[in-house]
């Protein structure tokens, strides 16, 4: 999904930082942060949240940088799925208003500078727009929620295999329409 | 065996899998490294959801605080206080009955580590009352639990640092005749996103379900 250069790029970062570079972590957060701060909002409903766990995530990383294993996947993969993880904790915790983030109504403000090349996002956000709506609701139930199979079957009033087969097929769907058009997995 | 259980690696990757999905799915992917390609892939192809999103910029000074924390962590350790408190509690029968200075002594070390995590683990569906507690430097690990299944003659619990989503051994524990926890010790875990509990023969290189112990 990231170029090779860009992912060359990330790991050098990453190996900066774990001999304690602050520079390469202010690169590493002007790449990241906008899409990283995107997402923790999403799940949370949130600015000052987002930005709370946004910016434990970094310090975090800025610690624990030297345990980045690039056979694990990409600097980004790392990055945001920390992210997501913390957020969806810190959502766990303050389950009474879970209803309430679900239903606000959220418009993020657009990012002066994004943080990723535009055409790259338009092909992941193409990537996402074309699965079919009931497999993207379980996918982003599963990825933005938190939830899981069985949670996601009982607050849809659906069965869990019928929410399993979605789940798989849309993922499948999306691997396909990244991969497809980068040549595969580094 | 291999065909059914690949098909779960897109909503492992989700982190949607639970149940005894999940502790199949597990005890397979340490033995197949298609399937934990697999389940990178659907990682990598997760991120787009997040990409899709309109950015949002941080409020400007952001980045200036985590540049000025980064910068004088002088690593206080207050915040692990609270479940440090627990875990000494729950050691400290454990280093009485031992009188193992070294051991009382790395476990002290590991409190004292401002590097020093604290991860819970609550039990599966396989052991609903199980409760545990890794903690944890980057280093080395000791574990803690109460509720799991007693162990049947000649078995012994084992914890699993899981990286990624590899299982890898870290080692073993056993209970004396009474149940009481015996031959504690620090182990040596070097990298670990996550931490299971199975029951064993021995020490494994892939743990056999059930899974016991998982983080909540």
């Amino acid at each position: 999904m990231d170029t090779g250069h860009r992912t060359e790029d990330d790991r050098e970062l990453v190996a900066r930082i774990a001999k304690g570079d602050e520079a390469a972590l202010g690169a590493l957060y002007d790449r990241y942060a906008s899409v990283a701060l995107a997402l923790a909002m999403r799940i949370l409903g949130d600015r000052a949240e987002g930005e709370d766990v946004l910016q434990n995530v970094l310090v975090r990383l800025w610690r624990q940088a030297g345990r980045y294993d690039p056979e694990k996947g990409t600097v980004s993969a790392w990055v945001l799925s920390s992210v997501r993880h913390a957020a969806i904790d810190r959502l766990r915790r303050r389950e009474a208003h879970r209803q309430a983030a679900e239903q606000a109504a959220f418009r993020p403000v657009p990012s002066p500078e994004p943080s990723s090349p535009g055409d790259e996002r338009q092909r992941m956000a193409r990537a996402v727009e074309s699965l079919p709506p009931d497999q993207r609701a379980v996918i982003e139930l599963a990825y933005f929620q938190g939830l899981s199979q069985t949670q996601i079957a009982e607050r849809l009033g659906e069965p869990l295999g019928t929410v399993k087969t979605r789940l798989r097929l849309g993922m499948n769907r999306l691997r396909q329409a990244l991969l497809g058009k980068s040549g595969g997995p580094t | 065996m291999h065909d059914e259980l690949e098909t779960l690696a897109p909503l492992y990757a989700l982190g949607a899998l639970d149940g005894d999905d999940l502790s199949r799915f597990v005890a397979h992917l340490a033995q197949c490294a298609e399937c934990r390609n697999v389940v990178r892939e659907h990682e990598e192809a997760a991120q787009a959801l997040a990409f899709a999103l309109p950015p949002v910029a941080p409020r400007p000074s952001l980045r200036q605080e985590i540049a000025a924390k980064v910068v004088r962590r002088n690593k206080p350790w207050a915040p692990l206080a609270a479940a440090a408190a627990f875990v000494i509690a729950s050691l400290a029968a454990v280093i009485v009955l031992r009188r193992s200075d070294s051991y009382a002594e790395k476990v002290v070390r590991l409190l004292k580590d401002p590097e020093t995590k604290v991860v819970q683990l609550v039990g599966t569906k396989d052991a609903p009352n199980a409760r545990g507690r890794v903690l944890w430097n980057g280093k080395e690990a000791v574990f803690v639990g109460t509720g799991l299944p007693d162990l049947p003659g000649g078995k012994v619990y084992e914890l699993w640092a899981i990286v990624a989503t590899v299982p890898k051994a870290a080692g073993t524990y056993t209970v004396d005749s009474r149940g009481r926890w015996k031959e504690k010790d620090v182990l040596p875990v070097p990298a670990a996103d996550a931490f299971a509990i199975t029951i064993e023969s021995g020490l494994r290189e892939a743990p056999t379900p059930p899974i016991y112990l998982l983080p909540n």
